[in-house]
């Protein structure tokens, strides 16, 4: 009867398990997809970020998938990109950079699961002055327009991937580093920092921090003219407590070797002074080493007292 | 006797079963898997995972009226909700990051437009989108986002709840930019899937606007930088 029961509980698993891909493999759905294909030896594998000269054509690809469970109808164009006064990057809604970036197929239909390696080639005019030009490859998904609701929002969905173009010259400009703070992250430290640039190109960025004997470092792209935060995580905090010096460096390039500066790299550097309490197992150490420390004088003590009593007695 | 004879069928049974399962085995080895390259995407999904083929907001009804309709009078509505979730997978490949806004589609000079050709603007910044008064109350109209009880689900690698690695737009309206940011990866080569929800977008409503049914075309963008 015990064996019937539990052949039964494992059917009723059997069968819920057998039930759950389709809630799971919903996860694997969401419309259109897109990603830099196989990458050209003009660009980096995940990006399309070119160095070019004015008069050139270079020919890449972007992929493109539709990930849902029914067609689709896509939209291929290529827009302007902005940094806005908040340094949010955006892609206008419009195909405006139809002189410099040509996708072959504009509009394509997918069947659900379906892929395709789309061919463009980015044009530079021969007039074209030096600096980064910033634009969006984008992906849109025709959706099918309801008529007659009222005052509605007509809501569309859209994947880009950001394009710049850096075409060689020499520049001058300011890079900073300002306002360092420290946070404390349970067991780990969190370093944070303002970078500013007024570069007309993206800048590539290397930072690092120091803080008694730990070190971390990382990379980011700061794009033209715009300010960023910092981030520098998972750096191990200090055992005992105290007073530390944190030593952030940051040095800046731009992302293209074409473009020049007057200095060769601009380094930047900040020290500030923290204080920082025990971490959580040192608490404990301390804890402890008090209450032994308390015990054997305690101890001490007794002993010294039994000890006078004897010879007291005596 | 009868019941020897049965175990030394069984036995033999299940000397031969091994055998053959061995042979099966050794004729068809190894398996083999392709895991592809991940792909950004963004969808407007269901209850179920599924695409919606038409994604739309409805706002309440208002009557017009001589007097503007602003802040808690003005009509609101939610952008993400159970039944219109915004989904959003980005891969951790970026070093410069990846960002999730929404804007007007046909630029934010262009606002509502009416079945009787009427307009309504999005972008008025003059007196709270209240315009100048009743006589220049058609160029009023400004549309706010407020992210300040938008709801992120996740699902990263290390920490991508914290907005150490994330950060919030602010709320904003579109008379102070052209695109509003909901949410973006705040250090480089942070990856994030999941789905955004209760997000209130505001429709000031000028004194003396015409009364028409006004439709509004907005897009979200999933840039990876």
């Amino acid at each position: 009867m015990m064996y019937r029961r539990l052949a039964f509980i494992n059917l009723v698993i059997a069968l819920a398990v057998t039930a759950l891909p389709s809630t799971a493999l919903a996860a694997e759905f969401g419309g259109i997809g897109i990603r830099p294909g196989p990458a050209v030896s003009s660009r980096t594998a995940g990006s399309f970020h070119y160095d070019a000269r004015p008069g050139t054509d270079m020919s890449d690809s972007l992929l493109v998938i539709n990930t849902a469970q029914t067609s689709k109808r896509v939209h291929i164009i290529a827009t302007k990109g902005h940094v806005t006064p908040d340094n949010h990057f955006w892609c206008e809604q419009l195909a405006d950079m139809a002189s410099w970036i040509l996708p072959k197929d504009t509009i394509s239909d997918y069947m659900p699961g379906q892929n395709s390696v789309l061919p463009f080639t980015v044009r530079i005019p021969a007039t074209a002055q030096p600096g980064e030009y910033d634009a969006c490859l984008v992906a849109t998904e025709e959706h099918t327009e309801v008529s007659g609701a009222k005052q509605a929002i007509r809501l569309q969905s859209r994947v880009a991937q950001r394009v710049t173009v850096t075409l060689p010259g020499t520049m001058n400009f300011d890079y900073g580093l300002s306002e360092p703070t420290l946070q404390v992250l349970s067991d780990q430290l969190v370093v944070s920092a303002t970078l500013s640039s007024s570069a007309p190109v993206s800048l590539s960025v290397t930072s690092s921090a120091r803080l008694s004997g730990a070190h971390v470092s990382a990379h980011q792209i700061l794009l033209p003219r715009s300010r960023q935060e910092l981030r520098l995580h998972r750096i191990t905090r200090p055992y005992w407590g105290g007073w530390y010096a944190l030593r952030i460096d940051s040095t800046a390039v731009p992302t293209s070797p074409a473009m020049k500066i007057h200095a060769n790299a601009m380094h930047r550097s900040q020290t500030i002074r923290v204080f920082l309490w025990p971490a959580k197992a040192a608490i404990v150490d301390i804890v402890a080493v008090m209450i032994v420390g308390v015990s054997l004088v305690v101890l001490a003590k007794r002993t010294a007292k039994r000890k006078q009593y004897r010879l007291q007695r005596r | 006797m009868k019941t020897i004879i049965v175990g030394l069928a069984v036995i033999a049974t299940a000397t031969v079963i091994p055998a053959t399962n061995v042979q099966a085995d050794t004729a068809d080895v190894g398996l083999r898997q392709t895991i592809e390259a991940p792909v950004s995407k963004l969808s407007f999904q269901d209850r179920s995972g599924n695409d919606i083929a038409a994604p739309r907001l409805n706002f309440p009804l208002r009557t017009a009226r001589y007097v503007c309709q602003k802040d808690a009078t003005a009509p609101s509505t939610v952008l993400g909700t159970d039944a219109q979730k915004l989904f959003a997978s980005i891969p951790d490949r970026s070093a410069s990051g990846w960002d999730i806004s929404i804007a007007p589609t046909n630029g934010v000079e262009n606002g509502w437009h009416g079945s009787s050709n009427n307009v309504m603007r999005i972008s008025d910044g003059t007196n709270e989108g209240c315009g100048e008064g009743p006589d220049s109350a058609s160029k009023g109209g400004l549309l706010s986002v407020d992210t300040s009880d938008m709801q992120v689900s996740d699902a990263c690698d290390w920490g991508c709840a914290d907005p150490i690695f994330m950060r919030r737009g602010p709320s904003t309206d579109y008379a102070h930019t052209p695109s509003v940011s909901l949410y973006a990866s705040a250090t480089p080569h942070v990856g994030w899937e999941g789905t955004l929800s209760n997000i209130r977008l505001r429709q000031t409503i000028p004194a003396g606007q015409a009364a028409d049914d006004y439709v509004l075309p907005l897009t979200v963008t999933l840039t990876e930088l």
